[in-house]
């Protein structure tokens, strides 16, 4: 889900994500970078996001990722999901509180 | 991880680990260009190539792990049903042909279906390992080739009937190639584009199969429809080809039109064009539920072992049979609609599309002719009708689709220049 959102603003390559993964949360989510490439290739594989090379940057051919149609509308969901998990766990910490 | 003494090797213990060859092009380059990116970070930060490279190959992880999870993503797929419906069909088919004994001359039925059966399965196999995209390069020289051969077919070829059968299943996977290249609203793809729809569609209709001109012309409209191109471009295709459709249609006798409508009122005239839709449907009240097991006298189906093979099997063993058959072919139509679907690479899935709507034609058509309800053409039942070349195409074209689908998930990554969406 992380990955979805990040590439729901621009079309970004694996070491791309990395680095704005690590800026955003402030070193706080740290993984082996390997790791990442399964699951993007997982994510082609559901057609959520879709991936072509590209060289025009600089030398190094570099291989982009970006969201599909179907790649925004699961995102969606899942900020839906997360927005009303959120909201649950507030409530009953807001609740245990007072 | 602190035997991993450059990049290459590194990237070699993560492609050990990835069973599928064909990605490991691909996934080598992409991981090259990310662990060049750290080892470029860490040497301007003052590090020495060496430890660079060991700051590279810790933060990317252990490379047997990341070349197992890649390994089970890139597993290559196999679509059982289709491959188990397959299967059926020639038991079927065999069985069909052994019941046949004795009722058709001239052909050893049994030793026929068996023997091309398994020639079929070879040519299968190596369509489904060969990879399909070798074809891209090879397909203008292919077209040309088929265009050539349907061109000199015209006159000299025996056992024409069937190579017209069989070619639109051919023409449709190198047209795949073709209409995906010349997919553009240049004046020149346009006419490519028309001329790969309309000529093999009149060279077909000249050997003479008016049939397999329908069933080309057809699918090859439904691939370029499915490339969802601008409406101007799609018109402008259509309204050509419908001019050569109309061609063709000028240029057939009028008899043949009579029996393309025979079946709509046979009784009008049974003893000329509704001779036949009148037999079939005699033979299939014949059958009833159970079928006519004792008295098995089918010659007064004509063609009883290729096209009417389903009115045959009807009247042999009942209409629970011919139903329990259609649900077989409704059910591996809907397997290649989802292949269809699911396929992104935009050849492969033309391929898939075109071959699944010559499927189609050919299930519905010859189910809706063989009970008398459909227009009388030469088509006939997938996999149980005998024909030696036709059951060898046939199979083979399951076999390209399957191999398509077992490198769907592999095969994506397009050679686009980056578009900035700023």
């Amino acid at each position: 889900m992380m990955v979805l959102s990040l590439l729901e603003r621009r079309a970004m390559y694996g070491y791309e994500i990395i680095k704005e993964t690590g800026a955003l949360s402030e070193g706080i989510f740290q993984f082996k970078e390997g790791t990442l490439y399964p699951v993007l290739h997982g994510l082609e594989a559901e057609g959520l996001v879709e991936s072509y090379w590209s060289d025009t940057d600089n030398t190094r051919r570099r291989k982009y990722y970006r969201l599909t149609a179907s790649g925004v509308d699961h995102l969606r969901h899942k900020q839906k999901e997360w927005s009303l998990f959120t909201k649950a766990v507030n409530n009953v910490l807001g609740g245990a509180s007072r | 991880v602190n035997s991993i003494h450059s990049i290459d090797n590194y990237l070699d213990t993560v492609c050990s680990c990835i069973k599928h060859r064909e990605v490991h092009e691909d996934i080598k380059q992409e991981l090259r260009a990310h662990l060049e990116d750290i080892v470029a970070e860490e040497i301007s930060s003052g590090k020495s190539p060496d430890e660079a490279l060991k700051a590279a190959v810790y933060s990317m992880g252990d490379p047997i792990s990341v070349g197992s999870s890649l390994n089970s993503v890139h597993k290559p797929r196999f679509e059982w049903t289709i491959g188990a419906i397959l299967c059926g069909f020639l038991i079927i088919a065999l069985i069909t042909m052994q019941s046949l004994k004795g009722f058709v001359l001239f052909e050893n039925l049994v030793r026929d279906t068996i023997a091309f059966s398994a020639i079929g399965i070879v040519f299968g196999l190596v369509m489904y390992l060969i990879d399909y995209r070798k074809l891209n390069k090879l397909a203008p020289m292919l077209f040309g080739l088929a265009i050539l051969a349907l061109m000199y077919a015209g006159s000299s070829w025996p056992r024409l009937n069937m190579i017209a059968a069989a070619s639109p299943f051919a023409l449709v996977v190198v047209a795949g190639a073709l209409l995906k290249r010349h997919n553009s609203n240049t004046p020149k793809d346009l006419a490519i584009t028309t001329a790969i729809i309309g000529l093999p569609a009149l060279l077909l209709q000249q050997v003479p199969s008016f049939t397999a001109a329908a069933i080309y012309l057809t699918a090859t409209m439904v691939m370029l429809f499915s490339l969802r191109n601008d409406k101007k471009r799609f018109a402008i295709v259509t309204v050509t080809v419908a001019f050569i459709l109309l061609t063709i249609v000028a240029t057939m006798h009028p008899y043949a039109f009579r029996r393309l409508g025979s079946f709509l009122n046979p009784e009008s005239d049974p003893f000329g064009a509704g001779f036949i839709p009148l037999r079939l449907t005699e033979a299939i009240q014949l059958g009833g539920p159970w079928g006519q097991r004792d008295m098995a006298q089918p010659g007064f189906i004509p063609e009883v072992h290729t096209d009417f093979i389903f009115t045959y099997l009807i009247y042999r063993y009942g209409w629970f049979t011919g139903l329990t058959l259609a649900v077989f072919a409704v059910i591996l139509l809907l397997r290649l609609v989802l292949v269809c679907r699911s396929v992104r690479e935009p050849v492969g899935k033309l391929i898939c599309i075109g071959l699944t709507a010559i499927f189609s034609l050919h299930f519905v058509g010859n189910i809706l002719m063989s009970l008398g309800k459909g227009p009388f053409l030469a088509l006939a039942f997938p996999f149980i009708s005998y024909s030696r070349l036709l059951l060898v195409t046939e199979i083979a074209s399951l076999g390209i689709i399957l191999g398509i689908y077992r490198r769907k998930d592999i095969i994506s990554a397009n050679e686009v220049s980056h578009v900035q969406e700023a």
